[in-house]
């Protein structure tokens, strides 16, 4: 190699050794080098090269004596964080605690291995289709069980000799694969509670037996049932029963709603569907605007066969057809208006409700 | 010893200390440092301490055109400067009369 001669080629290679610095940095550093450079290349025919070294020393001297640190190779952010977990593992050695515990931990490595293989097991069997903490058949048991024994298997031959970097890779994937695995488990089973619907075995007792049912629509809760025959006929007050006889209510109430109390007759059972069902904050007022303790709309939850959607939208079964026939039948007839109405309806609903006071 | 692992810690004081005589631009200050006896000092060692000392805000500069050869940047003390100058000799001094107490008993011994 021929010796640098020239300020601006000298300048160039050295601008090229500090190109890690950040932009700013090297700008400011390197602003009036190459003047700097044509005045030293003045003073003497003596090539560059010779007088100041390499241009890789010199950008080493520079970045010293600039930064105050020694020329450093750019380190990543993993290296980086690394190396602060390093100092930090360093310093918490300092406490008894953390030692003892740094002591212990390689002692649960094998429970690990069985955590580990039994979560990735979990994780392809959800793959394909079978969700869960735990497999759902004998097959996936199987599946479980040979994933945990490979594991294990694995785990005791890493411990043995520890592979090139490049085999490590793919364990230490998978090792994240598991634990994620596990945080999500984990966190999963903290949580189906939310959109589980509760179906209650009323037995009769002080605390029912609560069976958790995750059969959910679109991701709502179940509060009604909507029976229908085979022909599409909607049925009523179809009682529904377990295999032992106990009667299988649901808790509307967790959704804003609550069972129709009529007035007159029994109450309502709590496993005959469709349930009548109002909004909870609904009350029905007497002719006194009292609130009353009953719905005297449905004198009898047969009586006023509700329509499927008239039961699943239960403020059109409260204020809908029931309450103008049964509520507005009585008065005309308590006081009998003599004048003939323009309402055929109600009309009606008179000689209906009462036909032997008109015959 | 090698006089300059000494020189590192103390190079941003002599810099100083040359630009308080008259300011120079950054191949005269080499010059005058290695006529003042720093032989060792290298010429990429005092410009990046020019071009620190001026970055921290302790260092004035303007451009001269010369008639020949390139435009010289020159350097100067400003007040930041001239404190950092005489916390930093304060230091030195007291610094090298403890070496000299130490070398002294070893001389004595």
């Amino acid at each position: 190699m021929t010796p640098r001669t020239d300020p601006h080629e000298y300048a160039r290679a050295v601008r090229a050794e500090l190109a890690d610095l950040p932009a700013k940095d090297r700008d400011e550093l390197l602003e009036d080098l190459d003047d700097h450079l044509a005045e030293v290349a003045a003073e003497s025919d003596t090539p560059l090269e010779e007088r100041l070294g390499s241009p890789k020393a010199y950008a080493a001297e520079l970045r010293a004596a600039y930064g105050g640190r020694p020329a450093r190779t750019r380190r990543s952010l993993t290296g980086r964080a690394g190396a602060a977990l390093g100092a930090a593992h360093g310093r918490l050695l300092g406490l008894t605690p953390y030692r003892q515990l740094v002591t212990f931990l390689p002692e649960l490595r094998p429970a690990w291995w069985a955590v580990r293989g039994y979560a990735l097991a979990l994780v392809v069997l959800s793959a394909v289709g079978e969700g869960g903490v735990v497999p759902g058949d004998p097959v996936g048991w199987v599946f479980a069980l040979l994933m945990i024994w490979a594991s294990v298997w694995l785990g005791r031959r890493t411990v043995a000799g520890v592979g090139p970097g490049w085999r490590r890779t793919p364990l230490i994937v998978a090792n994240a694969a598991a634990a994620w695995a596990v945080l999500v488990g984990v966190a999963a089973a903290d949580h189906t509670g939310v959109y589980e619907t509760r179906v209650r075995y009323d037995a009769g007792g002080p605390s029912p037996v609560e069976v958790r049912n995750v059969a959910t629509f679109d991701g709502g809760g179940i509060y009604n049932i909507l029976p229908y025959a085979a022909d599409g006929t909607a049925l009523t007050d179809v009682r529904l029963y377990d295999q032992d006889g106990r009667p299988i209510t649901l808790e509307p109430e967790m959704y804003g709603r609550r069972i129709v109390r009529p007035c007159l007759g029994e109450p309502p059972m709590a496993n005959s569907y469709p349930l009548r069902l109002r909004d909870v904050g609904e009350t029905a007022y007497d002719g006194n605007g009292r609130p009353m303790s009953c719905d005297p709309a449905m004198a009898s939850p047969s009586a006023s066969p509700a329509s499927p959607e008239g039961v699943a939208e239960p403020s059109a079964t409260a204020s809908g057809s029931p309450v103008p026939s049964a509520g507005s039948s009585p008065e005309p007839s308590a006081d009998p208006s003599p004048e003939p109405s323009g309402k055929p309806a109600k009309k009606a609903a008179e000689s209906s409700a009462r036909p032997s006071d008109r015959s | 010893m090698d006089s300059s692992q000494l020189l590192k810690g103390v190079l941003d004081l002599a810099v100083l200390a040359v630009l308080d005589g008259r300011d120079s631009y950054g191949y005269d200050v080499v010059r005058r440092l290695r006529e003042a006896g720093l032989d060792d000092v290298g010429d990429a060692s005092v410009y990046g301490t020019l071009r620190r000392l001026f970055k921290a805000g302790a260092l004035t500069s303007y451009v001269v055109a010369s008639e020949e050869g390139p435009h010289r940047k020159y350097y100067g003390l400003n007040d930041v400067g001239r404190t950092l100058l005489s916390d930093s000799a304060r230091t030195w001094t007291s610094f090298a009369a403890t070496m000299d107490g130490l070398l002294k008993e070893v001389g004595a011994g």
